[in-house]
């Protein structure tokens, strides 16, 4: 028996997001089928206006809710250290620490010949202009370190370097507060290549 | 040197001999639903063990059930849920290995789209597991690998040291990545190609590097190994070996630069890693035109027992060795020289469908008939 069309419609549609497969998608409709009207309509809603009230910052293409992100405009963040982050969730990742002082640049991607992702699905001449307009000292590429995030990183600092700004990239190593036994045999020689002197 | 292949006695009981020191062995194979195996219970000896059967009965899934144990996954089949016999819900793979005085038992449960590792009974996940028991395979079909195109050498010396060193594997995972993504590129004349090529080099020369290096270790230990009839074999590697990651990468970068037309017209990266030459050599020869059947299985088995050696140079630890199908086309010198070189070294698990030849090696092991997926010490 096939499901009734409200509800094949409805896991369909689950099964677009990442990570849901079709059991998941099966076992949330049916979750929201048994639970209450109010707890449906709040989550169709959250999905119904997150798209209206959301853009990305004219500045740093970051998730916001307004013109200028919160980062952008908060006068307390230097300008001359720009982090260079592929997805706005990398830019939060980031933001845990605390400890990162300067402002964001979201790429929204890496380059990808495979999927078509080139330069100009990027947002990279954004990043251009913020550099030409002088403020900026440094860039720190803190791109993924897959083959996609290591190839924009190249691109980035080759279209960057000539225009007398640092060009930094972020360290890959041993995780933190724990031990050395328990890294991985390829973090740990990620490691051992950028070490660095003492 | 121990030779534990001849120091038990037929009637000594499996287990109770004790292998070469710091040998790491499996003592108990125990197997529940795989393939046309309902279930099975097998001691083993420290040495040789013979699984003797006609076709069709179930031999070589006693060797695939070590190797489920070893690596999680099958060496017939990309495909492990084919594994599973018909109607069972899953498969069930267990040893008792170690050396002696220190045995765990490891464990294997595979079902379709999972799969589980326990270590005495504690599920463990897949890295914890991993490494803990090691087995190098040979099997008729990997014939290719001597006599098929050029891929099968490459892909053996990729994979073989990727198991050993996952640094190794890291590197043919990402070159791979990124060839597709510059052959991608050149098709599209994409503004990033330069950037494409730039990892490409850097990449393609670490593991030329690497494969380059691992051949010469292999190579060595052909020269002090198994070879029967006073044959030498080698491996080579061409491009030729050069000394350092820099030079590797201006040879791939005068080779790319050579072919920048023709890459860009065909939309291929047509020099690299994917595309060198990996040739085995008997007596001097290339095998893969030259070695008669005897021959190439000699060099076969050369080769798997130089990959133990290296592996055991490496990791201080031996493999298990899987021969599978080790049938009458090595006669009585080859065989005889073969047992000679695994004897002390490692544990073997051998199949044969030719009982004359099997019962030739009773004095040296443990005899096994195996019918219908049913193991009965002979």
């Amino acid at each position: 028996m096939d499901y009734p069309a409200p509800v094949a419609r409805l896991i369909d549609e689950l099964r677009k997001l990442p990570g849901i497969g079709p059991k998941s998608a099966q076992r949330i409709a049916f979750h929201l089928m048994r639970g209450s009207r109010d707890d449906a309509t709040r989550l169709s809603e959250a999905v119904g206006t997150l798209l209206d009230g959301i853009r990305t910052c004219a500045q740093c293409h970051a998730v916001t809710d307004r013109e200028l992100c919160a980062i952008c405009s908060d006068p307390a963040r230097s300008a001359k250290v720009l982090c260079v982050v592929e997805e706005p969730h990398d830019l939060i990742a980031v933001e845990k620490t605390r400890d990162f002082r300067g402002r964001y640049h979201v790429l929204h991607g890496a380059l990808s010949p495979l999927q078509g992702i080139g330069p100009d699905e990027l947002k990279i001449q954004g990043l251009l202009e913020r550099v030409r307009e002088g403020e900026t000292q440094e860039i720190i590429l803190a791109t993924s370190p897959t083959v996609e995030g290591e190839a924009t990183a190249v691109y980035l600092a080759r279209l960057l370097k000539p225009l007398e700004v640092r060009v930094t990239r972020i360290a890959m190593g041993v995780p933190v507060g724990s031990d050395l036994e328990w890294a991985d045999e390829v973090t740990m020689a990620k490691a051992l290549e950028g070490r660095r002197e003492y | 040197m121990l030779n534990s292949l001849q120091y038990a006695g037929r009637d000594a009981a499996p287990g109770a001999v004790s292998q070469g020191p710091g040998l790491v062995w499996v003592r108990h194979l125990g197997i529940k639903d795989l393939r046309n195996i309902n279930e099975a219970s097998v001691e083993l000896h420290p040495g040789l063990n013979i699984f003797c059967g006609h076709n069709a009965q179930g031999k070589t899934s006693l060797l695939e059930a070590v190797g489920f144990v070893a690596r999680g996954r099958s060496f017939r089949t990309e495909n492990s849920r084919s594994a599973i016999r018909r109607g069972a819900p899953m498969l069930h793979a267990r040893a008792e290995a170690g050396k002696e005085g220190h045995f765990s038992a490891l464990e294997v449960r595979v079902q379709p789209g999972r799969r589980e590792f326990r270590v005495d009974g504690q599920q463990v996940s897949p890295r914890e597991y991993q490494g803990r028991l090691e087995a190098v395979v040979y099997s008729t079909d990997r014939l290719r690998v001597i006599r098929g195109p050029m891929r099968e050498r490459r892909q053996f010396l990729d994979r073989s040291a990727g198991a050993l060193w996952p640094a190794y594997r890291t590197d043919v995972r990402a070159f791979e990545r990124v060839l597709s993504q510059r052959n991608a590129a050149l098709q599209e004349g994409a503004r990033d190609l330069p950037v494409w090529t730039e990892r490409f080099l850097e990449l393609g020369a670490r593991l030329r590097l690497r494969r380059a290096e691992y051949a010469a270790r292999l190579s060595a230990m052909l020269q002090r190994g198994f070879a029967p009839a006073g044959e030498e074999y080698e491996v080579l590697t061409r491009p030729a070996r050069v000394a350092a990651e820099a030079d590797a990468r201006s040879q791939l970068a005068g080779e790319i630069q050579s072919l920048q037309r023709r890459e860009r017209a065909v939309g291929r990266s047509l020099a690299g890693p994917h595309r060198d030459a990996v040739e085995l050599l008997l007596n001097g020869r290339d095998a893969a035109l030259e070695a008669s059947s005897g021959q190439a299985r000699s060099l076969l088995l050369a080769l798997v027992l130089a990959n133990l050696e290296v592996y055991r140079e490496e990791t201080g630890r031996n493999a298990i060795a899987l021969l599978d199908d080790l049938d009458s086309e090595l006669d009585q010198d080859r065989t005889h020289a073969l047992c000679q070189a695994a004897a002390g070294r490692t544990q073997a698990l051998v199949t044969s469908a030719h009982p004359v030849w099997a019962e030739s090696l009773r004095s040296r092991g443990q005899l096994f008939h195996v019918s219908d997926g049913k193991v009965q010490r002979a």
